[in-house]
């Protein structure tokens, strides 16, 4: 599995992931609330943004590619059920309202992935989830062990890959083919066995050394510094352009 | 002394808690690589991934409370940038975006399952009654907010999100009884 994060020393990589996160709710408000001319100051930004953080086109394309076949059934959707004036004088359906309304909704919709690829571009995925558990500090211990879940989770994830890959070798090797139900329980099956033996290691070991989930999981801290109160004033600014003056 | 002793207490009473937390992010971790297990079916051009199978697998092996955990754990996985969601996307914008419903939905249904299945006798019509409500929550949740944040009718979003994947989900529920029933020796929580 490749991860997005990319290392680097640029503006957005040095802004704290808690101003980061709060940034990106703040751009997904004006996503969804910009009208329509303010959409292309956005993906301007986005575009200079990205340039400056050191990202590629292709890294920019890699985000977006995944949900790429949805939004075009929901772009098709609009097009074909919108009422309104033809967009062809032959032909009753692609109508022009459709075309816009449909257009403008996927718009958004890229714009949103793009700022996220943006912001798990340059921030790496403990950063984030440590804004996360700061964020979630007003609910008890529950933000603390949640961190402490997803940091085990994404320790997980690289054994459980290795694992469903041997797996499926080894099944192979005895003459099951990948398909249908029958080779879906002969690779899920052991899979679970082989991970919940790992787990309960991993549990005892954890256990054994007097870990329990009432202690500090972060024993680092990180205050905020001057670029990130910048950032936030930018946002401000721009928010009050796009939706008071567009 | 007693210091000693109150500690040891202190430590039994949250000795218990750790094995469940870290079934939860095993949970979310196998739900993260059910996004890329394809199997290809000789009946239905679109392969089967499966998100929804481990979804509805935490909710009845978990119970309700640990799998919803799990389920928000997976979506934070997500969220902080690893390539899980369905297709390897990843990110807030995912969540907020048209088919983020489907990812709260999960957290959700894992806890609906759970709770259903927990209630009734362990018997396999309890565990089907439960898997198809944890599956109605998922499409709730969905299709809501995709016609919502998509700006469809009702009836045009549950055509894109939610017909074209019931086949599979009728096969995901077998598959997720049969594999339930043969793992259920080897889980030693709680």
């Amino acid at each position: 599995m490749i991860g997005i994060y990319g290392h680097g020393r640029s503006y957005m990589h040095l802004l704290d992931p808690r101003t980061k996160l709060v940034l990106m709710a703040g751009m997904s408000l004006l996503i969804y609330s910009a009208r329509p001319p303010a959409l292309a100051i956005l993906l301007g930004l986005v575009l200079i943004v990205s340039r400056t953080s050191g990202m590629t086109v292709n890294r920019l394309v890699q985000g977006v590619r995944p949900v790429l076949i949805f939004f075009g059934v929901i772009f098709l959707t609009h097009l074909l059920f919108t009422p309104g004036d033809p967009l062809f004088v032959w032909l009753p359906v692609p109508t022009l309202a459709g075309f816009v309304t449909g257009g403008v909704l996927v718009l958004r919709f890229m714009l949103l992935i793009l700022y996220t690829s943006i912001m798990i571009y340059t921030t790496s995925p403990s950063g984030l989830n440590y804004a996360l558990a700061c964020f979630l500090r007003p609910f008890g211990s529950f933000g603390s062990d949640l961190a402490f879940m997803t940091g085990t989770a994404m320790t997980l994830l690289p054994g459980l890959f290795r694992e469903k890959d041997t797996i499926t070798k080894a099944q192979a090797a005895r003459g099951y083919k990948p398909r249908g139900l029958k080779g879906f329980t002969a690779l899920v099956v052991p899979l679970l066995h082989r991970s919940f033996q790992r787990v309960d290691e991993l549990s005892d070991a954890l256990e054994s050394r007097c870990f329990h989930s009432k202690r500090r999981y972060y024993y680092y801290r990180r205050s905020l510094a001057m670029r990130d109160y910048v950032a936030v004033g930018v946002y401000l600014v721009l928010a009050v352009v796009i939706l008071f003056f567009l | 002394m007693t210091c000693r002793l109150t500690i040891f207490v202190d430590t039994m009473n949250e000795y218990t808690k750790v094995k469940p937390l870290i079934y939860a992010a095993l949970f979310a971790a196998l739900t993260a690589i059910g996004a890329f297990i394809k199997i290809p079916l000789p009946i239905s051009p679109v392969p089967l991934t499966l998100q929804v199978f481990f979804v509805l697998l935490a909710g009845l092996v978990l119970g309700a409370r640990l799998g919803g955990t799990s389920m928000v754990v997976y979506v934070v996985l997500g969220i902080i940038g690893l390539p899980v969601f369905s297709g390897g996307s990843s990110g807030l914008g995912v969540l907020l975006g048209p088919t983020g419903g489907y990812l709260i939905g999960f957290v959700a249904a894992a806890f609906v399952t759970g709770l259903i299945y927990n209630k009734a006798a362990n018997s396999k019509p309890s565990a089907i009654g439960a898997m198809i409500a944890g599956l109605f929550v998922i499409y709730l949740f969905g299709v809501v907010q995709l016609s919502f944040i998509a700006n469809m009718s009702i009836q045009q979003a549950v055509a894109v999100g939610m017909v074209p994947f019931l086949i599979g989900d009728a096969i995901k529920i077998i598959a997720v009884l049969i594999v339930a029933d043969r793992i259920r020796p080897f889980l030693t929580i709680s």
